[in-house]
């Protein structure tokens, strides 16, 4: 298949996810139980604020024109306004949003940092017997199995509180990001040695690889030219799946180190019941799942052009 | 019976497994005998011992109202794991029973059924929970109600999965033909062949939902306070982590036992099964 195929095939079957979270994202607010106007803004307010604020809605319109106004008003970047700060959604969206994605992008790093080194020893130790030690697959399952927050509780906890290494709020400096970003790239390294080693296994018992450690190519030289580019497909594809879950986890991680993105702001939007500031949030980040899992797709696919769709 | 009576000695002979019990069985003695014999009230305010260190009065120290932090996460305890299980009870019935469904219908509601699915696949459960939650607005109920929604697209992928190949199989044309009805199919045809998969995924689901739900109270958004389960605990802890840091540790390190121990238990079941879930685990 080719690539422009390949690619117009890909975003054909994002198109009809993106329309579920737009209608999900709309209907959010005219789902909620009761008035939607008296849930956001409570129950004793003036009639005329309520019935301006059902306008401003454009809950008296029917539903199809609702959806369609919905759906213009996206497509030309307008997210609605906030009914607390009275903020368009798309500002705070701007203003906190590439925050949240350095903090994922960290996490990211972080992950690979640990479990490229974890996940090539261990596959080279265990060339030989092919079978995962004991140790290695306790670690991984404990690191995967361990959620993000409370590992951000302990970090937080030992090397902020106790050896005051590394600060626990804020964003000033570079070091801030540390402890956020080991909590969520610690449990991502735990899924991700697990297929480092899976994939350099593979790779080391290739017929090529042999030949060529056979007729006395240097192990190094072996390992990065010719086992770690066969290895490095189920790496991408992983991040791909993982993206998604550590977007989400940096949304909480960042409320316990105060981390000024997205994460502090949706919650609160949805504790004080500020739908039309949770609605524009969330319709971002889910889109944003959607779009970096196709980017990434795409970009796989010009690493080893044999992927196809599956 | 031997097929069952080795799988259950493979499972037992695991390391993992081993672990998996024995800290499994440490937080069922804390939250369940815990709570009988520590008698300190968990909602008590002392005023006058705000953020005391750990004492022979309080083990663990008290908090920012000078409530007893021991009591507090033994007590805890008693919300975060039943509304967890039942939260993930709910979409395992749910998803299970769709999956099966949509496998054994077939044609366009399984199609559709599937495509929702994917959709909803594509996001991680938190998400997903955060959505209901948005909509219902935050209590314990709506949260329990979002992790089970959140937990239910990967119960009915799987089981579709597992149900598709039973659909052709001579014993399932077999009892077709012979008119049995299709509660007694399930039961009798169905579910057996689709037990093994079934239990991994729900043992490993359970890990799952106790995190989400707990994200969900420490995020402000599940259990609401005065009522405390480990999440709220934990924010109420990290507000104060520099002055009192036992008050978050507590109940993240409670959490984490609980998770590893339900994980460790479901990778060793897993093992023992000869089920592998590594993609299909519920995130």
């Amino acid at each position: 298949m080719s690539f422009v195929r390949f690619v117009a095939r890909r975003v054909l079957v994002t198109v009809p996810a993106a329309l579920a979270v737009l209608v999900i994202t709309f209907a959010m607010i005219r789902l909620v139980p009761g008035d939607p106007v008296q849930v956001i803004a409570g129950t004793n307010l003036d009639p005329q604020v309520a019935e301006e604020l059902r306008e401003q809605l454009g809950l008296n319109e029917p539903l199809l024109v609702q959806f369609f106004t919905y759906l213009q008003n996206v497509l030309q970047g307008d997210l609605g306004t906030s009914f607390l700060t009275r903020q368009p959604v798309a500002d705070i969206v701007a203003e906190r949003l590439p925050n949240t994605l350095l903090l994922t992008a960290a996490g990211v790093l972080a992950g690979l940092l640990l479990s490229l080194p974890i996940g090539i020893a261990s596959a080279l130790r265990d060339a030989k017997r092919r079978r995962a030690g004991l140790s290695f697959t306790t670690v991984t399952t404990m690191l995967v199995a361990t959620p993000d927050f409370l590992l951000a509780t302990v970090l937080a906890t030992v090397f902020a509180v106790y050896l005051q290494i590394f600060p626990v709020a804020g964003a000033e400096s570079w070091s801030s990001i540390v402890l956020p970003a080991l909590a969520l790239g610690i449990p991502l390294a735990g899924i991700q040695a697990r297929v480092v080693r899976a994939s350099v296994l593979d790779a080391v018992g290739r017929p090529f690889v042999r030949t060529l450690r056979a007729v006395g190519v240097p192990q190094r030289r072996l390992l990065t030219r010719n086992v770690l580019p066969n290895a490095s497909i189920p790496v991408v594809t992983l991040l791909s799946v993982e993206f998604g879950r550590l977007l989400a986890g940096a949304l909480i991680v960042e409320n316990i180190f105060s981390w000024p993105g997205l994460g502090t702001t949706i919650f609160d939007s949805i504790g004080r019941r500020d739908l039309p500031a949770v609605q524009g949030e969330i319709l971002v980040v889910a889109l944003l799942i959607l779009g970096i899992n196709l980017l990434i797709d795409v970009v796989y696919r010009i690493i080893d052009p044999r992927i196809g769709l599956s | 019976m031997t097929t069952r009576s080795s799988a259950a000695r493979r499972f037992l002979s695991q390391r993992l497994t081993q672990v998996g019990l024995v800290l499994l069985l440490i937080v069922a003695v804390v939250t369940i005998v815990g709570p009988l014999v520590y008698g300190a009230s968990p909602t008590r305010t002392h005023p006058m011992d705000t953020y005391a260190g750990p004492s022979a009065t309080y083990p663990l120290g008290t908090d920012n109202l000078g409530r007893d932090i021991l009591a507090r996460v033994l007590h805890a305890g008693v919300l975060s794991i039943p509304a967890g299980l039942l939260a993930v009870g709910l979409g395992a019935v749910a998803g299970s029973l769709l999956g099966i469904a949509s496998g054994f219908i077939g044609r366009t509601f399984d199609t559709v059924v599937m495509r929702v699915v994917d959709v909803l696949l594509s996001f991680p459960t938190l998400l997903t929970a955060i959505v209901v939650v948005a909509i219902l607005g935050p209590s314990v109920t709506s949260a329990v109600l979002a992790v089970s929604i959140a937990a239910l697209p990967s119960y009915a992928r799987v089981m579709r999965g597992s149900v598709l190949p039973l659909r052709s199989a001579a014993f399932i044309q077999a009892a077709r033909v012979s008119n049995t009805s299709l509660p007694r199919m399930l039961r009798v045809h169905v579910l057996p062949n689709v037990a093994d998969v079934l239990v991994v995924l729900l043992v490993i689901g359970m890990g799952n939902g106790i995190v989400v739900l707990s994200a969900l109270s420490f995020l402000g958004i599940g259990v609401q306070p005065p009522e405390a389960d480990w999440g709220v605990m934990l924010t109420e802890g990290v507000r104060a982590i520099y002055t009192a840091p036992v008050a978050a540790l507590a109940p993240a390190l409670m959490l984490m036992l609980t998770v590893l121990g339900i994980n460790f238990v479901g990778e060793g079941l897993g093992a023992a099964l000869r089920v592998d879930v590594s993609g299909r685990r519920p995130r």
